[in-house]
């Protein structure tokens, strides 16, 4: 297979937490091994808490790895030191953040962040095309007319406009890889839909890849091609979109999938006992870290910290129960963790 | 400035305007807000005053300050308005020749210490570590020295030196205090997104904190320039007073002083004195007035307006019991609420009726900007500052008695007792320096005349009920998951098992999970305790196992109402369909959505008609005549022409969708 164009190797990052002296560690991402292939929209999926933030900060750089590795086109990002390599890795991995009405400055009009985006990435642009550029990723995300768009102010625009700004800011970097942590979540329902849709029309025209962070599997299942599922710091799952949501395989995943409200859906109500408590992230030592929200937990979970397998076509999971698609393996497996 | 208030999402409706439309210019913005608040306009026409006299004392005073040509201590006249001083000078020509030093002092410090503020303040906060350290051990010394006797200290020992050096010893001492605040929002918006956007993007330090930052806070430096020009002018005079100034110095201060050693009291020439004390307060005023407008102009909250129309006067007595026909707990009548802006009132809930029956879950829907908290605020009653918002018309019949008509002290009896709410966000409605415990004793002891005993007790019970365990009442709302501390509001609203609980959004924080398991929960006490339920959500998904009846709001006004099943099998408003269909299933094809197009209308400029028709797919020119009726279709209201039997036929949406 050829190289993709993001992949990441055992990329963990701690964070210190409590007092000046605590040796506290809290666990926000451990151990992730994930790869981001070419034109691919792949989303990642977990709680709040469950690292999923950490790792779009780590691969946008604004933390670096406790350890691991991230490689980008093959290149190792730590190699990546002047300040040329690392302005073109951030025009290559531009981010969207969570909350439109924060993350554009408000003392600026609407074309700011998209100017300075050209300045910084592509110095060779003159002024016209400079403001050419500023109205064609205006327009590109729906902003029109772009003219009257880029004159704006932020307070002028709502929250689904200013969230397309966003994706202007960061198209304006001409990106291979855009990071979108949460687009959506603060944002109407009725509004949600066309962010979506605009970045798969994005991925279409412009090639772009996604890696689509969310706690919404149902919109997660709308765009992505692979889904990822987190769970207190470890990649508990992954595989093609469809696998996942029809056959989950990891326990979290199924808890996951039933809580999603669907009106088109009977109403289960089988677990009441789980009250979505999260885990414990702080120094957790060894053992599968769903361990104590699990039905299906055996002695082995306390002890050894699963490793993602190979249960289907492309469809990996971290659980000691869960059953494989080909039929007979060496684990140990649970009568009662079926697919469904 | 305004784009500073732009930046925090308020309660008040978010307007949406069309991007074609042409857009204000800044800076006329801002001169229409000057000229709007009275205290600005006062303030500038002071200032433009006292410069002018400034800029151009010698044209405009009669005499020169500095001659000795007339009869000394001379009363007022019309050759000499203010009189003349103990050695013979026009004392009007001095005041005025006198506000140049004046304003120099002031401009120049307040230069200074701005400068300064800035410097240390937000390099302080943006470095951090030990940068942050020392510069703010700096910035709190020189807060907690008694900066008034340092400043007669120092201009002691440098006596008789000039305006520079005044102003370089004001300006030095002057800044901690701006310091201080342009750190502490510094500090506050560093972790701002946008600021981490620049960063991500790959832009330098420097550039962050100048082009960046620095814009973001304009309101704040102005604020603090024009305090320390007020500071300076009024430490200037003073210190001239006491003799501290060069004595030949032209400036009010030295007036005083020279006013002062003639014993003007003593002379009957209380003008000597009086004339620079006033120019002194009026060049402050005009500061300070300048300062609080800027804060009123950049934070609307502090402007409270008042509606030409009141809500219904309160009556001494309590309202009449209306008796309720049946098991109705809660009626609103003609519900209307309007905000009082800088242009037209903005109707957020626009004639509103439902009514709640005793253990019913009513579900309240729409989008953000809808008045769907508006309304949850007018029938608790908190639309008070700083909710601009007035009851304009209509009643809220709560157990027969008119809620719009009790006064605050009788609705501290019903609230919580009879009726209680849940906020959306638990982090910000819990305090965070106090227990659970203690919270929950501040609640009863408000509404209630329990015992300490009684309390605990009744607190561990309702925690339970709640499955929380009684040990976190002495835990701190940070100590608990976002889950549990949503569990605790909704235990503190329980207290008193109220026959009402009004949830505004009270999972839209929590993971799927964790919601799931909530609404479960509520459902389950519901049932146990009898309570009704009013739901406030703009997730329709999430209440559809859960509610008996929905209420769908749109721009203001109802759009549908009707039984919960029968909304969610079959939609009659267009608005209500598209709701529907506008978010992915994770169950069935996978087809692409289109969504809502267009965003809510602007309530200050809602269209014309039916307000849905600008995004509707069925709409017809009739529908922009006149705002359609709520028709009722097999007992579900909805708002929408093509239930209007007499001219449309029924069959036409089923066909059309």
């Amino acid at each position: 297979m050829s190289e993709p164009l993001l992949r990441t190797e055992g990329m963990t990052r701690h964070f210190r937490v409590g007092k000046l002296l605590s040796r506290k560690m809290l666990h926000a991402v451990d151990d992730v091994n994930l790869t981001i292939g070419r034109g691919e929209i792949v989303a990642l999926v977990g709680e709040s808490g469950s690292g999923k933030s950490t790792i779009a900060r780590l691969l946008a750089r604004v933390y670096k790895p406790t350890r691991g590795k991230i490689y980008f086109e093959g290149k190792p990002l730590s190699r990546m030191r002047s300040r040329k390599r690392r302005l073109a890795y951030s025009s290559d991995v531009p981010m969207v953040f969570q909350d439109p009405y924060a993350s554009i400055n408000p003392a600026y009009r609407i074309a700011h962040g998209i100017r300075r985006g050209v300045h910084l990435h592509r110095r060779g642009l003159g002024r016209k095309e400079r403001a050419a550029e500023v109205e064609r990723v205006l327009d590109t995300v729906g902003l029109v007319p772009a003219g009257a768009a880029a004159r704006k102010f932020p307070y002028e625009l709502s929250g689904g406009q200013r969230q397309r700004v966003g994706f202007a800011q960061a198209l304006a970097f001409r990106p291979k890889l855009i990071i979108a942590d949460e687009p959506v979540s603060m944002l109407d329902v009725s509004i949600r839909i066309g962010i979506l849709n605009l970045m798969s029309e994005l991925r279409q025209r412009e090639g772009v890849s996604f890696l689509y962070i969310t706690h919404d599997v149902a919109s997660a299942r709308y765009i992505a091609d692979r889904v990822l599922v987190m769970y207190a710091g470890h990649l508990v799952e992954e595989g093609p979109t469809e696998d996942v949501l029809q056959r989950p395989k990891h326990p979290y995943t199924q808890l996951l999938l039933s809580a999603v409200p669907d009106p088109r859906a009977e109403l289960r109500v089988a677990d009441k006992t789980d009250v979505g408590e999260p885990p414990k992230v702080i120094d957790p030592g060894e053992g599968c870290r769903f361990r104590a929200r699990c039905p299906y937990a055996i002695a082995r979970c306390e002890t050894e910290t699963p490793l993602l397998r190979v249960l289907g076509e492309r469809h990996l999971a971290a659980c000691h129960v869960a059953r494989s698609d080909f039929g007979a393996d060496a684990e140990p497996q649970h009568a009662a963790l079926t697919d469904s | 400035m305004t784009a500073i208030t732009a930046a925090e999402p308020t309660a008040t409706p978010g307007p949406d305007p069309p991007l074609a439309e042409a857009r204000r210019g800044y800076g006329a913005d801002l001169w229409r807000a000057v000229g709007r608040n009275r205290k600005a306009l006062a303030g500038v026409i002071l200032l433009v005053f006292f410069l002018v006299l400034a800029i151009f004392p010698g044209q405009i005073a009669p005499h020169d300050p500095q001659a000795e040509d007339y009869l000394p201590g001379l009363g007022p006249s019309s050759h000499h308005w203010f009189g003349t001083t103990a050695y013979g000078q026009d004392v009007l020509s001095q005041l005025i020749w006198g506000t140049r030093q004046s304003v120099i002092i002031a401009f120049g410090v307040g230069g200074l210490a701005t400068l300064l503020a800035v410097l240390i303040g937000v390099s302080a906060a943006y470095l951090g570590g030990l940068a942050d350290g020392v510069l703010s051990l700096l910035t709190d010394v020189l807060l907690v020295i008694p900066i008034f006797p340092l400043i007669i200290v120092i201009a002691a020992y440098e006596k008789n030196s000039g305006l520079f050096t005044l102003v370089i010893v004001l300006g030095a001492l002057g800044w901690s205090y701006g310091a201080r605040q342009l750190r502490s929002q510094t500090l506050s918006l560093r972790t701002r997104d946008f600021l981490e956007s620049a960063r991500v993007r790959g832009e330098r330090k420097l550039y962050v904190i100048v082009c960046e930052i620095l814009p973001t806070m304009t309101s704040l430096i102005v604020a603090t320039f024009l305090g320390g020009a007020l500071y300076a002018v009024l430490a200037a005079a003073g210190l001239q007073f006491i003799g501290l100034g060069d004595p030949n110095s032209q400036s009010w201060g030295t007036m005083l002083y020279w006013a002062e050693n003639n014993e003007a009291l003593g002379a009957n020439m209380v003008l000597w004195a009086i004339m620079p004390g006033i120019c002194v307060a009026a060049l402050g005023a005009a500061f300070a007035l300048l300062n609080y407008a800027f804060d009123e102009i950049s934070n609307p909250a502090l402007r409270m307006r008042r509606l030409d129309r009141p809500i219904k006067p309160v009556r001494d007595e309590p309202a009449p019991v209306v008796p309720s026909a049946d098991d109705r707990i809660l009626e609103v009548r003609g519900l209307t609420v309007a905000y009082a802006t800088d242009d037209a009132p903005v109707v957020a809930v626009d004639n509103v009726d439902f009514d709640i029956g005793r253990g019913e879950f009513l579900g309240i829907v729409g989008e953000s900007g809808c008045g769907k908290s508006t309304l949850l605020y007018a029938i608790t009653r908190l639309l008070g500052p700083p909710f601009a918002g007035q009851i304009m018309e209509g009643e809220i019949l709560f157990h027969g008695r008119d809620l719009v008509s009790l006064d605050e002290r009788q609705l501290r009896h019903i609230r919580w007792r009879e009726f209680s709410v849940v906020m959306q966000s638990a982090m910000n409605a819990l305090n965070p320096v106090l227990t659970i415990a203690a919270q929950m004793r501040d609640a009863c002891k408000a509404h209630s005349n329990m015992s300490a005993k009684e309390i605990e007790e009744r607190s561990r019970e309702v925690l339970r009920l709640v499955s929380i365990d009684p040990v976190h009442l002495h835990s701190y709302p940070h100590q608990l998951s976002g889950g549990m501390r949503q569990r605790a509001m909704i235990a503190m609203a329980l207290l008193f098992t109220p026959d009402l609980v009004i949830m505004d959004e009270p999972t839209s924080a929590l993971d799927v999970v964790a919601q799931r398991s909530l609404m479960v929960q509520i459902k389950e006490l519901q049932r146990r305790l009898g309570f009704a339920v009013v739901f406030v959500t703009h997730d329709m998904s999430l209440i559809s196992h859960f509610s008996d009846r929905v209420l769908v709001m749109y721009a203001a006004q109802v759009a549908e109402f009707g039984d919960t099943r029968q909304i969610f099998e079959q939609p009659r408003h267009p608005y209500t369909r598209a709701l529907l269909e506008a978010f992915p299933s994770i169950h069935g094809p996978n087809v692409r959505l289109t969504g809502i197009p267009g965003s809510p209308p602007d309530l200050a400029r809602p269209p014309a008609g039916c307000r849905f028709s600008p995004r509707c797919p069925h709409a017809m020119p009739r529908c922009r005549e006149a705002v359609p009726p709520l028709y009722d279709v097999e007992g579900d209201l909805v708002r929408c022409v093509l239930y209007d039997k007499g001219a449309v036929p029924e069959q036409t949406l089923v066909e059309a969708s």
